[in-house]
């Protein structure tokens, strides 16, 4: 963990672990194979940050960031774990 | 999909090198001379015209296929050279081998258990469905960590720096490679080794990257044309071979003879000139071949490099038949959903039509008639051609169109003239955006131009000052049915660009309008017959009786036009922003509010009709429908022109016409300004300007001297506008939004006011000066490029000058600009071509990856939006005034 934490940073937007049982329920609503998400790389400071509160986050999780959108208030986008 | 044919799948593209084994056995020929033609004109055997590599000439037989010309796509032939050279295209990847390889034993540079960790890994990222980029960066990695290894791991030998001498000269410290060399090189890295380094060795050496034989393209790849004085003109990938195989021959002679070294090697380094240039006649460090004529040889990568290469003039974009070009010119009588096309176009144009037993005798009756026909001086459309079902096509003349009409029989298509409703496409380049091209319905005029209506000339960003514009006639019926539905004119009204109209009136049409509503003119009986003889109504105004005549006020007239459930409120263009809004009440009639269809008060401008701002065409496009808003915007763009042309509109510098007093009091404010600007110089020169923060000096007094200048202008503008009222026509026309603005009348008639480069007062010229005319070191307002004389009065000769620069800029600015943009434009179009809205409202590309969640994040329609939210509450107020009046939609 480095000396800041990146996510208290007001350009970072908000992320979220999506537990592990929730998954299948998310990825049937958006009908998207987890594999066609976008992804995050494990290494991203944000993901080491978050290690420090949910323990390991393996290769293939689910990342919820809740944004702030110009157009729409609020807007949530779902990346997988990957590494490299 | 998969209607017709064969659909396949690529399943997968396997990119490997030509082995020369491979090359001989794809040769038709082996080819050794340099000559192509003998004296009586045919192919010389061997040569770089045989016949074995196909025909071009009607009339002979390929020799390998038996083929004539249109059977025999040609065949490849090959080229021994003498000695190898390397390969342009490969340069980089030999380097790379070359390092990261041990120069004496071609092994790695890295020990075996890394090379096999590597190895591993690469089919880890292969089968777990990676990226080809992921294995090619690492492959990258490992050649950049292997040639760092100064000591071979394997045999212990020192290893030397390989340099690269631009464009194919590979070094080893001081001594030279020579092809042969580097080729033996590559020859002793082991398969297994390749693998790591990005190689696959169960298709690819690397010894193949330096050449020892040349794949020579079919003779159809580079046809010679014949001149009309009988000479033959060769292909430019011809005259390069020839040089390819001149070289070739006197370097094998001379070292068969054994010439001395440095012979050899100078023609060795010719050939692998003339190689490089063969493929690339391009690449940097070498110059470039020339034809005798001094004209640069197009040879391989030329021909699918760049915008005219094979790829983007040949593969992405094609020439389409059925298409036509001609000037434009406006028709106020036309609907916006027409376009005007003239006979002689209209009988080149065609569609095809199905003969069926229920329109044969149509058909026939029209084919009876030829080509062109006419029928009492009117235009009927004709056929050019019949189709039979074997696909022959027969020429429909004046001649033969009676024997051909007999020979008609269902199943056959005919290819006819358009006719009156036909719809096509109809399109201006730039292509900018979607309104770029647009469906219309065909109307046939006299003439030689396209004729449209003048309020589709936004979208296509049109004039007539000689502006061209492409007509496409649709060919099959899915075609016209899905261009009617989602290309009509009337179908994009609406701009997806701002969520508001794009089509609307422009320039005469809102001056006409204006002149038909503000402070609601009455009209005579004449008048309005007049107005309403252009256009077909079943809907009236009410009269008053006025003297015992009947008259019509503007408001009732142009209230017959507007839809009946139609409540909207809104301020016009001519709105003076007063500090309190007065509403209905306003004093200058510049507060539109309709009721159930009804204009109560206000005056029709831009901001009522116009494109881009007309909130009445948006609303009525919104919620009563495209054909509603099209019908709305053809009749009060031709009523607007009737009351226009009764009236009479013409503006001149007169115009601009202001009392001396005035003059004298605009004056006096410009001096004043000038005198403030010398005050701030002093006080600069004096070091008593006050400092602004975040600023030096000299900047303080250049913010100083912009602000006050330009408040002098705006002050002008404010004391001129005062005797300019909408009793004017030019200020009538900047009032509305019809042309021109109320800066370009101050700039006319009171001052120009300070010129800007880059936004910055002008400072650079001579030393110290701008022109030689002022004291160095002058900080005034007229030193630099304070304008203070008007267009109408005319400049003076220093002012002319900062004119000119700041003109000059402006056109600068704009070629930059619009060559940028274009170049950003496509690459963001390349980026986002295969993306796709779902319909759970996703983005996704054709992999089917996420791109977005929610298109734009919001999900709206931009198109439907207004103005980019997805909820208009003023709207719905309004909304719910008329409903609660017992009205409304």
């Amino acid at each position: 963990m480095g000396k800041i934490n990146v996510m208290k940073h007001s350009f970072v937007p908000e992320h979220k672990l999506v537990p592990k049982e929730k998954e299948e329920e998310l990825l049937g609503r958006i009908k998207a194979p987890k594999d066609k998400l976008p992804k995050i790389l494990k290494t991203d400071p944000v993901l080491l940050q978050m290690e420090g509160i949910h323990g390991k986050i393996e290769e293939g999780r689910i990342i919820e960031i809740i944004r702030k959108s110009d157009t729409a208030g609020q807007a949530h986008a779902y990346r997988m774990v990957v590494n490299r | 999909m998969n209607r017709s044919g064969i659909t396949k799948r690529i399943g997968a593209i396997k990119f490997a090198y030509m082995s020369p084994k491979e090359i001989r056995k794809l040769s038709a020929t082996k080819i050794i001379t340099p000559d192509t033609y003998d004296d009586d004109g045919f192919p010389i055997e061997m040569g770089l015209m045989d016949t074995h590599l196909g025909v071009i000439e009607p009339g002979l037989r390929c020799k390998t296929c038996g083929g004539r010309v249109d059977q025999c796509s040609g065949h490849f032939g090959h080229i021994e050279l003498s000695m190898p050279v390397i390969h342009v295209g490969y340069v980089k990847d030999i380097k790379k081998l070359l390092r990261s390889s041990c120069s004496e034993c071609g092994r790695i540079l890295i020990s075996d258990e890394e090379r096999d960790h590597y190895i591993k890994e690469i089919r880890r990222i292969d089968t777990f469905g990676g990226d080809t980029l992921d294995i090619e960066r690492m492959t990258g990695e490992v050649a950049q960590g292997a040639s760092t290894n100064k000591v071979c791991p394997h045999c212990s030998s020192e290893q030397r720096k390989i340099m690269l001498d631009k464009p194919t000269t590979f070094r080893e410290e001081a001594t030279k490679l020579t092809p042969k060399e580097v080729r033996a090189r590559l020859e002793r890295i082991p398969d297994r080794d390749l693998i790591p380094l990005g190689l696959n060795p169960k298709v690819v050496r690397p010894e193949w990257m330096v050449l020892s034989v040349l794949l020579v393209p079919p003779v159809t790849v580079r046809p010679s044309i014949t001149l009309e004085s009988g000479d033959r003109s060769e292909d430019d990938l011809t005259h390069k071979l020839v040089d390819i195989l001149r070289i070739n021959q006197r370097l094998r002679e001379n070292r068969d003879v054994g010439s001395p070294q440095l012979i050899v090697e100078d023609l060795w380094d010719l050939l692998q000139y003339h190689v490089n240039t063969y493929f690339d006649n391009q690449t940097s460090g070498i110059p470039p071949a020339r034809h005798r004529s001094g004209r640069t040889l197009k040879t391989l990568i030329q021909r699918l490099k760049g915008k005219e290469g094979r790829f983007r003039q040949n593969l992405s974009g094609k020439r389409v038949n059925f298409s036509s070009r001609t000037v434009i010119s406006p028709d106020p009588w036309l609907s916006i959903n027409q376009v005007g096309v003239p006979i002689r176009a209209a009988r080149e144009l065609t569609v095809p039509l199905k003969v069926t037993p229920e329109n044969i005798e149509f058909v026939q009756n029209m084919v009876r008639m030829g080509p062109e026909p006419m029928e009492r001086g009117k235009y009927v459309p004709g056929v050019n051609y019949i189709i039979r079902p074997d696909g022959r096509r027969i020429r429909v003349t004046d001649m033969n169109a009676e024997t051909v009409a007999e020979k008609i029989e269902s199943g056959f298509t005919v290819e006819r003239g358009l006719k009156d409703g036909d719809i096509v496409l109809f399109n201006r380049q730039p292509s900018l955006h979607r309104m770029s091209m647009m469906a219309h319905e065909v109307k046939i005029v006299p003439g030689k131009t396209f004729r449209m209506n003048l309020a589709v000339c936004p979208p296509y960003n049109a004039d007539f000052d000689g502006d061209e514009m492409n007509i496409h006639v649709l060919q099959s019926e899915e075609a016209r049915a899905e261009a009617k539905v989602i290309m009509r004119v009337q179908e994009n009204i609406l701009s997806p660009r701002f969520g508001g109209p794009i089509i609307g009136a422009t320039q005469d049409h809102i001056s006409g309008l204006f002149f038909l509503t503000y402070r609601n003119p009455l009209f005579s009986r004449r008048e309005v017959v007049s107005i309403f003889s252009n256009i077909k109504t079943d809907r009236f105004p009410k009269y008053v009786e006025v003297e015992g005549e009947r008259m019509w006020y503007g408001k009732e007239i142009f209230s017959s036009f507007l839809p009946e459930k139609l409540n909207i409120e809104f301020r016009a263009s001519i709105c003076e922003k007063c500090d309190r809004c007065m509403k209905e009440e306003c004093e200058y009639d510049a507060y539109v509010s309709i009721e159930d269809g009804y204009l109560k008060v206000g005056t029709i401008d831009e901001n009522a009709v116009g494109a881009f701002k007309g909130g009445i065409i948006d609303k009525i496009a919104r919620d009563l429908g495209t054909s509603e808003a099209r019908r709305f915007i053809d009749q009060i763009t031709t009523i607007s022109l009737g009351v226009i042309t009764l009236r009479g509109f013409t503006t001149s510098i007169k115009d601009e016409d202001i009392p001396p007093e005035t003059m004298r009091q605009i004056n006096e404010l410009l001096d004043k300004a000038k005198e403030k600007v010398k005050e701030y110089e002093t006080a600069y020169r004096n070091d008593e300007l006050e400092q602004m923060p975040g600023r030096d000096l000299k900047e303080t007094l250049e913010i100083m001297a912009m602000k006050e200048t330009g408040k002098a202008r705006d002050n002008v503008g404010i004391l001129a506008s005062r005797h300019l009222g909408l009793g004017n026509n030019s200020v009538v026309m900047a009032k509305t939004g019809a042309r021109a603005s109320m800066l370009n009348l101050t700039q006319m008639a009171g001052s120009l006011g300070q010129q800007a480069i880059r936004g910055e007062r002008p400072s650079r010229g001579y030393e110290d000066r701008t022109l030689s005319h002022f004291q160095k070191g002058s900080l005034g307002a007229e030193a630099r490029g304070f304008v203070k004389s008007c267009y109408k009065e005319g400049l003076n000769p220093l002012e002319f000058f900062f004119h000119s620069m700041a003109g000059r800029e402006g056109l600068v600015d704009t070629a930059v600009r619009t060559s940028r943009s274009g170049y950003m434009q496509r690459r963001l179009i390349h980026a986002m071509e295969d993306l796709m809205v779902y319909n759970d409202g996703s983005v996704r590309n054709t992999g089917d990856t996420m791109i977005q969640f929610e298109f734009g994040e919001d999900g709206i329609d931009p198109m439907r939006s207004k103005k980019g939210s997805a909820v208009d509450i003023d709207d719905i107020i309004t909304e719910f005034k008329a409903v609660k009046r017992g009205g409304g939609a």
